[in-house]
């Protein structure tokens, strides 16, 4: 992806509802380049497309999931292969979660392919299940099922369910196939929170995001085969953790979950990774004294030490946990970036195991996957970047990310060595940081986001091409911003400035540049007014009404729909005083994220009374917009409405063409 | 630098314009000044970094720090009295 492609789709992910001009503008470049950059980034997607209408971008949420990919570089290239691996695991997903009767033709229905490409795909399943303990079988009565042990089968189905999520639109897919409502994500989502709540512990967002499907899915097929079923572990008495109660309160209120079904969700959630944690593990003073001699033998393979070490390892300790949760249950964990990382950073992989296998040797039932092992360097190799150095930076940075910890570790440190010039505050997670008070000159996430922050998407894993994007993307917002072009000139010639002046000689260049930024088109005001947008009612109009009357041209344009103006109306009518933008011009409206806004001003002939008795003619009906498109309009509106004898050679106009042109200021 | 903080209810439209006001009225003054507008949930965390708090809603607690009344430059009835104070606290 070349650099332009990077920055358009950073620009459309970060803000969605750009147009043509905008980008153009923002990136210093053509309005025609950009749009053949924006068809040639469309063409590369294997389902979805950019749309360009009146100039202006429109994106899907699939086609969001898509850009995301391709600018991550997650995005399979062979679309036909990725189809292929999807239909297969959705049809072993549909044999697990869906006890019905299913025949070559039923599945062949179900996914749009021929009977015999169903066969070929269940001759292929049957032999990677076999691998996996578990048997396809197919009786006349029953038609084909999934069989083995009940432990085995769930395991599978949240290993599958997983996979799915990390691939471009898994997500959506699982939700349409599997009739999950949001109702119950949502629900199962404020269960997780007061599991997080009670027991002390913070889940990453992924796992926060990804559980509610996957236990939703997982609820499905214990409802769906409610047979009886047992299942041991040996090593830890699940049922006498702190957490087993809290986890089993949570979802007693599903009545066909029998004590070995909750059992088996907690294992879920006690496996899950986690960003925080007050409390001990079980048998935690075997896990710290293991951890520890894994920092010893990582000292003596890697030849290194480690700075903080005690954080080093409390950050082990936290990742550790789940891990060892996950081992002794079998269960696998999905990281996507293994082989790129054992293929860059062989010598950290090889130590880590080696340190792994010796240290943790004795807990584990066998040796951690190579996905584990990788989790596990992520976080070594983060630390090892890591130094006691003072900044000399004079930017503020966070990282966002959906991971985890290991993840955000490591590219937190890559991106610290790649930009000196900025602070990095930390890495976090998205729920973190909204709690957080914290007002950093950019955030580097990724997944995209909405900040007025400046935002920049980031792989996970940062190859060397993706480096070298990255720093010409940064290095031209840092160029591009008055306020962060005045703070670097002067911390360059901070030594020839004296202390109590370097603000004022900020303040000074940022006006500078403040004024060259105001030339840029993308500063003038984009919402005009036309006599569409004037309304006259000559009736009268009781209080009650006068907001259903102001929004009705608006509702007709097609612009919102009845629950903004319900929204609108339960803010105003019990905010009218303060919803003003002129005296007595109310100015009913609601936060909402429309792509455009809009606006509607009506005159009323006769005036309306208000409940404190005073009566008012004007009313300005407002849909806002995501990026304030609206204020230059409301601004020049205000001081229209301030001018002396305005407002009453407003009410007296005869036509709307003579009101335009009185608010246009003639 | 000294930062100005315009809170209303939704923080996209009311504040929003006083905010541009506050900040054309100061940059006529020429007085340099960071403004923003939030809305109100979001006053409670932002206002701790803050010099001047323009209030659109009717304030609930006092904040320590000088407090306008935006509405009146909404209105313009007593806005002159408020730039005073606006001034008078960034200087």
């Amino acid at each position: 992806m070349i650099i332009l492609d990077r920055e358009i789709t950073n620009l459309i992910l970060v803000q969605k509802h750009l147009s043509v001009e905008e980008i153009a503008n923002h990136l210093s470049t053509e309005k025609d380049r950009v749009l053949e950059r924006i068809h040639l980034i469309s063409e590369q997607l294997p389902h979805e497309s950019i749309e360009v209408v009146n100039g202006e971008v429109k994106v899907s949420e699939k086609c969001v999931d898509e850009l995301y990919a391709s600018l991550v570089g997650n995005l399979s290239s062979n679309s036909n292969e990725y189809e292929v691996d999807l239909r297969k695991n959705l049809i072993k997903l549909e044999l697990i979660v869906r006890n019905n009767h299913h025949t070559l033709q039923t599945l062949s229905d179900l996914f749009y392919v021929s009977k015999n490409t169903v066969f070929s795909d269940m001759k292929y399943l049957k032999e990677e299940l076999k691998n996996l303990n578990l048997h396809v079988t197919y009786l006349r009565k029953d038609g084909y099922q999934i069989n083995g042990p009940e432990y085995l089968i769930r395991n599978h189905l949240v290993q599958l369910i997983n996979e799915l999520l990390k691939t471009a639109y898994g997500r959506s897919c699982l939700i349409d196939r599997f009739d999950i409502n949001k109702e119950m994500v949502s629900r199962i989502k404020q269960k997780l929170e007061s599991i997080e709540e009670e027991i002390m512990i913070r889940l990453t967002d992924e796992q926060i995001e990804n559980l509610p499907i996957i236990l939703s899915i997982l609820l499905q097929r214990v409802q769906n085969f409610p047979r009886a079923w047992s299942f041991k572990v040996e090593r830890y008495d699940i049922r006498n953790t702190l957490e087993f109660p809290v986890i089993k309160k949570q979802f007693r209120e599903f009545p066909f979950l029998k004590d070995v079904d909750l059992l088996y969700l907690s294992l879920h959630i006690l496996s899950s990774n986690r960003i925080e944690s007050a409390l001990d593990f079980a048998d935690s003073e075997e896990i710290s004294s293991s951890v520890n001699q894994f920092i010893t033998l990582l000292k003596e393979k890697l030849a290194i030490d480690f700075v903080k070490e005690t954080d080093f390892k409390s950050k082990i300790m936290l990742h550790i946990q789940p891990a060892i949760f996950r081992n002794i249950l079998g269960f696998r964990v999905n990281n996507p970036l293994t082989e790129r990382f054992i293929k860059e950073h062989y010598y950290v992989f090889k130590a880590v195991t080696h340190a792994s296998r010796k240290s943790f040797g004795t807990i584990l039932e066998h040796d951690f996957s190579d996905e584990e092992i990788v989790y596990l360097s992520m976080i070594v190799l983060g630390w090892m970047y890591q130094t006691d150095e003072d900044s000399s930076a004079y930017y503020k940075a966070v990282v966002l990310c959906f991971n985890g910890t290991s993840v955000s570790k490591l590219l937190l440190e890559n991106l610290k060595d790649m930009f000196p010039d900025i602070e990095f505050i930390g890495a976090f997670s998205f729920r973190q940081f909204e709690q957080m008070n914290l007002e950093p000159d950019f955030i580097f996430t990724t997944v995209p986001m909405k900040s007025r922050i400046t935002t920049i998407i980031v792989p996970p894993f940062l190859e060397p091409d993706s480096r070298k994007q990255l720093r010409k993307v940064v290095s031209k917002l840092l160029s591009q911003d008055p306020k962060r072009k005045a703070k670097g000139i002067v911390f360059a010639i901070k030594d020839l400035i004296p202390e109590d002046k370097r603000e004022l000689a900020e303040l000074a260049l940022k006006s500078f540049f403040d004024k060259e930024e105001e030339k840029r088109p993308i500063y003038r005001e984009r919402i005009s007014l036309t006599e569409e947008n004037i309304s006259v009612i000559d009736s009268p109009v009781s209080w009650e009404n006068c907001v259903d009357i102001a929004f009705k041209p608006i509702i007709n344009r097609k612009s919102i729909e009845n629950d903004y103006i319900d929204k609108c109306k339960s803010i105003f009518y019990s905010n009218y005083r303060q919803m003003l933008i002129g005296p007595e011009v109310y100015l009913p409206h609601a936060a909402v994220s429309k792509e455009s806004a809009d606006i509607q001003i009506t005159i009323f002939k006769r005036a309306v009374t208000n409940p404190d008795g005073h009566s008012f003619k004007i009313m300005v009906a407002l849909v806002p917009e995501k990026t304030n498109a609206h204020v230059p309009l409301l601004l020049k509106l205000n001081d229209v409405f301030l001018e002396r004898g305005r407002i009453e050679a407003i009410i007296a106009c005869k036509s709307r063409k003579d009101i335009l042109n009185l608010l246009e200021g003639g | 630098m000294k930062r100005v903080i315009v809170a209303c209810g939704s923080g996209v439209a009311t504040s929003q314009t006083v905010a541009s006001k506050v900040k054309r009225i100061l940059s006529e003054k020429k007085i340099s000044a960071e403004v923003e507008a939030v809305d109100i949930k979001s006053l409670d965390h932002l206002i701790k970094h803050c010099d001047v708090y323009v209030a659109i809603t009717k304030p609930k607690k006092a904040y320590g720090i000088p407090t306008l009344n935006g509405i009146a430059f909404l209105t313009g009835m007593g806005m002159d009295a408020e730039v005073e104070k606006l001034i008078a606290a960034l200087k």
